[in-house]
């Protein structure tokens, strides 16, 4: 990696602060508190290391290196495979070398951050044909979907590839095996729905051609009922894997594929001209050029309640595209001027996320002030336009109507990362400037002057003309001749609705004078209106072109004038931002198993005080720990510290002999061997000790909390201690030992002193020496380049980071023995020190240096850090899936959100992710934000991209609600609040080979996923059965865009595989390895089409005028692709709109501020109502039709089919039991989905239908489903008559 | 006990053939010398068939005590079934449905409570005993037998069928979730699972003879009509009400689905003629005026209609019937009529979904089968918690009893005919044409046919009019 003297030192200073820090934890380590004695991270600078470091094959890096030299990285990932094939990296069976050879180049090809490599293939194996030949079965599992399917076809050529080299003959499918296939993938799709379903002719064409077999662990619960107990096959269970891989990867990508085919000249797959021939893989879709300027409608067929809708498709008073990038935009985040946001009801904040109409699918909020703000119209009748926020602050309460919401900053970049042609932008000064516009007009007698002399006209003084018709032009000019005089040098014109009308149309800033209209500049007007200043007509009206109106505007001006309107986007409010730690639930302070003694919170406190038995101690309990035995003395103990000072190691025994065998498998049982004991642990004891040698008064530690039980395969236990300096500092411990942050994160390019908090003494001293235009920095306000691998925290987060750093401090000082590290008091101690950062479902951190805090609730980092941690995304089709999996109904949501990605149109949704609408419209987007109880169990939620199911949740006192499973919720803890994420809660509860956390115990609610549809939706979009993945349920924030930091010392130091669940999936989402340079050319090539120059050509323009396709002008605009291999792939960035604040606007969105769902569909109505460019009668009815109805039907329908649940144990049931009670302990079983949350919206819903103009069809669904929920429930009893009803 | 395959041998040995019914009936017996007894009673037909059972009669219900004489509605008359009045329904519901089918099954043989085998395992070791359970949970293993959780109100137990067993496999690859079994065989040595020989099911009784009617009378059933759908076969319609005219039929069963129905699926509006709800029922009273006045007409609600989907639906209620004929009946779905003695269940059929997707082999182009599997089961809809929702209340009106003459179902749109121990079970399509939602799933329904059947002979005949 080519790069600047000052680069190569700033890489230096990470290195050196990491080596320090891997110098400290490897000290701590050493001591043998921990499961292994070393740190568990391994350090990977670029791609090849990450490879060998995820997988583990020795030597492999420097190979992959080699080839890259040579050979684009999909040929390489082939390639590999004859080293392998020539037993280079130690393999010695066929298999072997089969099953290393996949899974390398599909971790080269996933960039080796995703877990598909690792977790996506189950095994590899010989197969027998009928002529006695062997073939090869490649197993997938659920977590291949990770890997996008492109990398999921090139797999199954990489197997065949090998297989050819190693001599193995092609799989020579039977009949029966065909249609078992066709079978099965089918039903999968029925469960799951594809993002594409072969046909059966495709789907044979492949299965009898294709020369590997592609098998599948069984991943869903339902069983194939046709092509049952065949012989090859070992299950009957559908395999999900196998369907993806055929139909996501084999089909859809099938072009890839023949590409690879034909560049390394593999034998055997002829057949896929056919089958490209044959319309087999991705239909076009309805993005092509021709349609690309025809309003799309997609980002508002599922409207959830709640979330406004800002503009509709195309429509005047929308957002006019602004074409720029601002340091805080590109990388799908798109730039709004805080008066907009305010102006908006505060509903769009910083970081939040918006669904669009173009050119993305989504973009992030930020703020940038140098663009146009909405223009309004007060109750006082005035209209103008707000460019100011504290101005939008103050008028925010007098708006009557918002007849323009502004402009909307979007990136050249963006138009290229999306394929999407170029559009007209709203002419604006930049633009101005290069067609003639020598300065800035003083005034409008300027500006006319210099329209005259040939420049169009300045935008400033441009109205919307393109919006009204001539016809109306001409009654303007009409009346303003007709009535209109020019008294103190302001216009005046009698205020007439049409004259009025007119005005708003065009964005003439006016206001009202007794009972005229006075309009304050107006030369301009008057020119363009064909008048003299005598408010006569000119001749130039006589031969007029009555066409079109801009043509109109420049004959009766004579100066040449452009579209202001340019083209105009719509959007609605996606997912609000957030920022908080990471919670499991129930939040544990120690990985420590403390079982059922612990109670309900898991707590040291209960467990010490229980007694199972009178007159005994108590304080004792019994748990399943991982058995370890000392190397020195020989003595068992669970312990990772031996008693007499040496490290211990875990026993891993046959189940079955119980003989120590030392290895995975018995080899005489043939059966996996465990590491487990139950142990006798005397806790109270324990803890009162560690309490003694950490010097910790008993009452400074009111509760401290372990886990329930352990899953991993070693069960290591953690010392008591760690969790005693954790509760001391309030912080939570993640499964794998680390703390986290969750932010949501936006790209930075760019940034101010005065912003971040941060003294320019010490960011002098942190190398930012100069600003980005080369000047020394003395002063708060200079615009400094950030560096790749610096952040911007939260300051919630920062001062989080600091309660972390006195934890680390602790431990090192009073655990380990060593001195402490960050002595950190307050967050801007902090400034300069390194973080680990790590994307939901991906395996691999990135380093990260803390360079200052972000008044906005998100992270900012620099695009390339973003993109780092970014699994790749290969011709769009990234989506990450997570779930628990045991079957569908128990299926964390998130991901039916990924689901449900169109992936044949791939949307950069937001920072962080590849975002696009379902493609079809039906698919359940409903989400349930539930308000407060009345027993404050549950507070207000936020909302997320509506899911194909809701889920219920029923608390210990029987309250139920349902909510999507991103919502944060409270639960009330005996004495305090709580806060967890829905989704953890979720979860499938005391089931802990699920739950691949600690997690899974529960006691305060079940959980169950109730489809909120009919059958026919394939709600069903759900468990991959990365089931076990369950675990990315809780590191990852919904939907990806938000990742989370943890501080490097902790990560280092705490982490450790061992605690990982050892179910498919566990390892998602941890650590496993961590990047310590950012290569641009090795990130997500999202981030290379950010565009970094200072201004765009007049071409850049002209293009967008003629619809051009961003392809097209790609010499115009310099984008990162353009710089990559030279060192000014990492600096030197420039932008083309400045902004003051990254953290200006509103910080919170109102949706979250907002309790009950009542009141954020009043105020999302309310806003509708006075948007000109909303139309609020649809937006009701959107939301009746896509979130209410479907709520309410899906409820209904659950409510006929729902499960129960045991009080107690928390069993759970398909089905009463016909005992009655808990068949297992007898406890009370109770239903799991109520009346209450039936009924939820239902009087919400009619009074919809009663206030707004909503379709008959619609009325009569509502009215239908009334009548069928009291069918279903009885009328509701009479209301108990209040004493007031008699006066 | 007697294996399937040595019954049969044993009667070719005495020159006979055998019907599967009598094999059954002897498994179930286990009496060796039965084969004897009915060769001889068999002699001079080359069959064996259920009627040589000796002992056995075929037993015709040869009275019935009818209040109405020509149309009845024994069950599921407006207004009989009622809401969910709490969670605890749910208990009583399965129980219900336990206590129906189990005591089907208990006549023929004796059983034990499943919580004396939890209780004392040791005791019956070794030893044949029988119990009678609903199943929990039903999966194949890993090595590809079938492991049945089933309960009673005292206890579960895990109940293994062996894929050695032929005879029992293939009946226990068919069960369903929620069915009331009956199983013989033997606790493990642990005490911990049962191992399966034999597997009973309600069923209808061997000797199960239909009662005819003694005057002359023919019922037309038909269903799905889906007035409203862009897809609703306007002509063939016309065609049968023409026909009705001329025809002696003197009653009209409508099993569910008359109309087609606001918001049964995302996007149904823009498949529909008729958008407004109360429209589609008044242009299907409309449709009912014009027929005969004198044929009496029974409606059911289906799943496309305006009642709740979970069953036991109610009739549709009067908002929308305003305009329905004099002669017109509505009931719920289920219900049993009686046509001058004649008993007809009707069930519109939503369970048919389910039950395709878990016995294997079974298709949609072949309903009547699935018709002999609600038969053998006694039971309409066995799985709760799939595709079919259901009301629980106290009582289960899903379970087949009393036994019908005729089961009319319909929902699939494919017509089926079957005749299953004297029970005729008839699937009576559809009159809408193939929707797109079909072509997808490749269905291809057979619109437009109407069963009539002549209640003297129970024989069906089928018109088309397409």
């Amino acid at each position: 990696m080519e790069v600047s003297p000052a680069t190569a030192r700033y890489f230096e200073e990470l290195m050196s602060g990491l080596e320090s820090a891997m110098r400290l934890a490897a000290a701590a380590r050493a001591r043998g508190l921990d499961p292994r004695t070393e740190v568990e991270i391994p350090v990977a600078s670029d791609l090849a290391d990450r490879v060998e470091a995820l997988l583990g094959y020795k030597g492999i890096a420097a190979r992959i290196r080699e080839l890259e030299q040579e050979m684009s990285r999909e040929e390489a990932a082939l390639r590999i495979g004859d080293d392998f094939a020539a037993r280079k990296f130690g393999e010695t069976t066929p298999e072997e070398i089969l099953d290393h050879a996949i899974r390398a180049a599909m971790a080269l090809l996933t960039e080796g951050v995703v877990a598909a490599p690792t977790e996506g293939i189950g095994k590899v194996s010989l197969g027998k044909n009928d002529d006695g030949t062997e073939y090869l079965k490649i197993y997938y599992a659920g977590p291949i979907r990770s890997a996008g399917g492109t990398a999921q076809a090139l797999s199954v050529l990489v197997g065949d590839y090998v297989r050819q080299t190693l001599g193995i003959n092609r799989y020579i499918p039977r009949p029966e095996e065909v249609e078992r296939y066709i079978e099965e993938i089918r039903q999968y799709n029925n469960i799951m729905s594809l993002q594409y379903l072969p046909s059966e002719k495709e789907l044979r064409m492949i299965i009898e051609n294709c020369p590997v077999c592609i098998d599948g662990e069984p991943t869903e619960q339902q069983e194939v009922s046709g092509y049952r107990n065949l012989e090859r096959v070992e299950t009957n269970t559908v395999r999900g894997g196998m369907a993806l891989v055929v139909a996501e990867g084999l089909a859809l990508k099938a072009p890839k594929v023949q590409k690879n085919v034909r560049k390394m000249k593999i034998q055997g797959w002829d057949w896929l001209e056919d089958l490209i021939g044959g319309g087999a893989s991705a239909k076009s879709d309805d993005d092509d050029a021709s349609s690309a300027i025809k309003p799309k409608d997609k980002y508002i067929r599922d409207l959830i309640g709640g979330r406004p809708v800002f503009s509709y498709p195309m429509r005047k008073g929308g957002f006019r595209l602004r074409l720029g990038r601002a340091r805080n935009t590109g990388f799908a985040a798109a730039g709004f001027n805080p008066a907009t946001l305010h102006i908006l009801g505060d509903f769009l904040a910083v970081g939040t996320q918006m669904k669009v109409e173009r050119p993305g699918k989504a973009a992030g909020v930020v703020p940038v002030d140098s663009i146009q703000g909405p223009t309004v119209k007060l109750r006082s009748g005035e209209v103008r336009r707000v460019d100011d926020a504290a101005e939008a602050r103050r008028l925010a309460g007098q708006v009557d109507e918002i007849l323009d919401v502004g402009e909307m900053l979007v990136s050249f970049g963006e138009f290229m990362e999306n394929n999407h042609p170029l559009m007209p932008p709203a002419y604006c000064e930049e633009w101005w400037m290069l067609e003639g516009g020598p300065r800035h007009p003083e005034n409008e007698l300027e500006a006319i002057e210099f329209a005259l002399d040939g420049a169009p006209l300045h935008p400033d003084y441009t109205y919307m003309w393109d919006d009204i018709a001539p016809a109306d032009i001409a009654r303007l000019a009409e009346a303003v001749s007709a009535d209109g005089t020019i008294e103190d040098g302001m216009l005046m014109i009698r205020n007439t609705p049409e004259t009025k009308a007119i005005l708003e149309e065009i964005l003439v800033p006016h206001h009202l004078s007794g009972d005229r209209l006075a309009i304050g500049e107006h030369l301009v007007l008057l020119a363009c209106l064909g008048l003299t200043l005598q408010l006569t007509k000119r001749p130039a009206w006589q031969d007029a072109p009555m066409e079109n109106p801009l043509d109109l505007v420049m004959h009766l001006s004579g100066f040449s004038v452009r579209s202001r309107a340019g083209t105009r986007i719509g959007g609605r409010m996606g997912r609000p931002g957030k920022s908080k730690p990471r919670e499991m639930r129930p939040p544990p302070h120690s990985l420590f198993p403390i079982g059922d003694d612990g109670g309900a919170r898991r707590s040291f406190q209960a467990a010490c005080s229980s007694k199972p038995r009178s007159n005994t101690d108590g304080g004792v309990i019994e748990a399943e720990v991982g058995e370890r035995q000392c190397p020195a003395c020989g003595a068992f103990t669970y312990k990772n510290l031996c008693e007499c000072g040496a490290h211990t190691n875990p026993v891993f025994r046959c189940p079955k002999c119980n003989k120590d065998v030392g290895q995975d498998v018995c080899p005489r049982c043939n059966v996996p061997t465990v590491c487990l004991q139950k142990v006798t642990i005397n806790v109270k004891a324990e803890y009162l000790a560690a309490m003694e040698s950490l010097g910790v008064r008993e009452s400074s530690v009111a509760l401290l909390k372990g886990v329930k039980g352990l899953i991993s395969r070693e069960r290591p236990v953690e010392p008591i201690e760690k969790g005693i300096l954790r509760a001391l500092q309030n912080l939570y411990v993640f499964k794998d030992g680390t703390v986290r942050y969750d932010m949501i994160d936006l790209p930075l390019t760019h940034f101010r002193p005065d912003e971040v908090g941060v003294p320019i003494e010490r960011l002098r001293e942190l190398g930012y020496t100069h600003d980005t235009y080369g000047r020394e920095l003395v002063s708060d306000d200079q615009v400094l380049e950030l560096r790749h691998q610096d952040i911007l925290v939260s300051q919630d987060c920062g001062e989080w980071l600091v309660r972390v750093a006195k934890f680390v401090d602790d431990l090192l000082v009073r655990i380990y023995g060593l001195e402490p590290f960050y002595r950190a008091e307050k967050p801007l101690d902090l400034v300069g020190h390194l973080l680990m950062g790590l994307a939901p479902h991906t395996s691999a951190g990135v380093l990260a240096r803390l360079i200052g805090f972000s008044k906005a609730p998100v992270g900012y980092g620099h695009p390339f850090f973003h993109a780092a941690k970014r699994r790749n995304c290969f011709a769009g089709d990234t989506e990450i899936t997570v779930s628990d999996g045991r079957q569908w109904t128990t299926v964390p949501i998130r991901q039916f959100v990924t689901e449900n990605f169109d992936l044949s149109k791939p949307g950069i949704d937001h920072v962080g992710t590849f975002y696009s609408d379902p493609r079809q419209p039906f698919y359940v987007r409903s989400i349930d934000p539930q308000g407060k109880t009345a027993l404050k169990k549950v507070t207000s939620v936020s909302v997320h991209r509506a899911p194909a199911h809701l889920v219920r949740f029923a608390t210990r006192r029987g309250k139920v609600l349902t909510v999507t499973p991103d919502h944060a919720m409270l639960v009330w803890d005996t004495d305090y609040l709580r806060k967890i994420k829905a989704l953890e809660v979720a979860v499938g509860d005391r089931v802990p080979v699920e739950e691949g956390g600690l997690v899974v115990a529960d006691e305060v609610v079940s959980r169950e996923t109730v489809q909120a549809l009919d059958d026919r939706v394939y709600c069903l979009t759900v468990a991959d059965n990365h089931t076990l993945v369950a675990n990315g349920v809780f590191c990852g924030q919904c939907d990806g865009d938000e990742d989370c930091v943890m501080l490097l010392l902790d990560g280092l130091i705490n982490f450790s595989r061992a605690y990982l669940p050892e179910t498919r999936g566990g390892t998602m989402d941890a650590p496993l390895v961590l990047t310590t340079r950012i290569d641009p050319s090795e990130v997500d090539k999202e981030s290379h089409n950010v565009d970094v120059c200072d201004r765009y050509p007049l071409e850049v323009y002209n293009g967008c005028l003629a619809y051009a396709h961003p392809k097209d002008l790609d010499e115009y605009v310099d984008r990162v692709e353009r710089r990559l291999g030279t060192p000014a792939q990492c600096e030197g960035f420039s932008f083309t709109h400045p902004t003051s604040n990254i953290s200006a606007g509103p910080l919170e969105s109102t949706y979250t501020k907002l309790g009950s769902m009542l009141d954020k569909l009043e105020a999302e109505l309310d806003l509708a109502k006075r948007i000109r460019a909303v139309d609020e009668d649809d937006v009701a009815e959107r939301v009746l039709n896509t979130h209410f109805i479907r709520d309410l039907q899906g409820n209904l329908n659950a409510f006929s089919k729902q499960k129960v649940r045991c009080m107690k144990c928390n069993a759970k049931y398909r089905r009463m039991p016909l005992a009655g009670k808990c068949t297992r302990c007898g406890g009370n079983v109770i239903p799991t989905v109520h009346e209450g949350s039936v009924k939820k919206y239902l009087e919400m819903s009619r009074n919809i239908c009663g206030t707004y103009a909503i379709t008959e069809y619609t009325k009569q669904r509502v009215e239908v489903l009334f009548m069928q929920i009291e069918s279903t429930f009885g009328e509701p009893p009479e209301k108990q008559l209040g004493l007031a009803d008699f006066m | 006990m007697l294996a399937n395959a040595e019954i049969v041998r044993r009667f070719l040995e005495l020159k006979h053939q055998v019907h599967p019914e009598v094999v059954s009936y002897i498994r179930e017996q286990n009496d060796p010398t039965l084969i004897d007894r009915m060769a001889a009673a068999a002699a001079g037909t080359l069959v064996v068939s259920a009627e040589h059972i000796p002992g056995l009669k075929k037993v015709r219900d040869g009275t019935r005590f009818l209040v109405d004489p020509e149309l009845e509605v024994i069950m599921g008359s407006a207004g009989t079934t009622g809401s969910v009045s709490g969670h605890e329904d749910a208990v009583h519901y399965f129980r219900n449905r336990y206590n129906c089918l189990s005591s089907m099954i208990r006549s023929r043989m004796t059983t034990m409570p499943i919580e004396a085998l939890l209780k004392s395992p040791h005791r019956y070791r070794d030893e044949e005993c029988s119990i009678i359970g609903m199943v929990a949970d039903v999966r194949t293993t890993a090595k590809g037998h079938r492991l049945v959780e089933v309960e009673d109100p005292t206890g579960a137990i895990r109940v293994l069928f062996n894929k050695g067993r032929d005879e029992s496999f293939a009946e226990a690859e068919r069960i369903l979730p929620d069915e009331v079994l009956g199983v013989k065989g033997k606790l493990s040595s642990d005490g911990g699972l049962f191992f399966a020989e034999h597997l009973f099911r309600p069923d209808v009784p061997i000797n199960n003879a239909p009662f005819k009617s003694d005057r002359p009378g023919k019922a037309v059933l038909i269903s799905d009509v889906h007035v409203g759908s862009d897809t609703f076969l306007d002509e063939a319609w016309n065609r049968f009400a023409d026909w009705l005219q001329d025809s002696d039929a003197a009653y009209l069963l409508i099993a569910g689905d008359l109309v087609d129905g606001i918001g049964i699926y995302p996007g149904q509006d823009n498949e529909l003629t008729i958008k407004n709800i109360y429209e589609q029922y008044d242009v299907f009273a409309g449709m009912l005026r014009d027929l005969p006045s004198r044929i009496r007409i029974v409606a059911a609600p289906g799943n496309h209609d305006v009642v709740r989907m979970a069953e036991p639906q109610p009739a549709i209620p009067p908002e929308f019937t305003a305009k329905f004929p004099e002669n017109c009946t509505l009931v719920e779905n289920p219900c049993l009529l009686n046509l001058q003695g004649v008993r007809v269940l009707m069930y519109h059929g939503r369970s048919i979904d389910d039950m395709i997707g878990l016995i294997p082999g079974a298709s949609y182009e072949r309903p009547g089968e699935i018709m002999d599997e609600m038969l053998k089961r006694r039971l309409l809809a066995a799985p709760y918690g799939m595709r079919t929702p259901i009301a629980a209340m106290k009582t289960d009106r899903l379970v087949i009893d009393p036994l019908p003459e005729i089961l009319l179902t319909g929902h699939v749109h494919i017509c089926g005919i079957t005749r299953y121990r004297g029970v005729l079970g008839l699937n009576a399509g559809t009159w809408q044409a193939q929707t797109a939602f079909q072509k997808q799933m490749n269905i291809h329904p057979t619109p437009a046919r109407a069963f009539v059947v002549d209640l003297q002979t129970l024989q069906p005949e089928v018109i088309d009019f397409s």
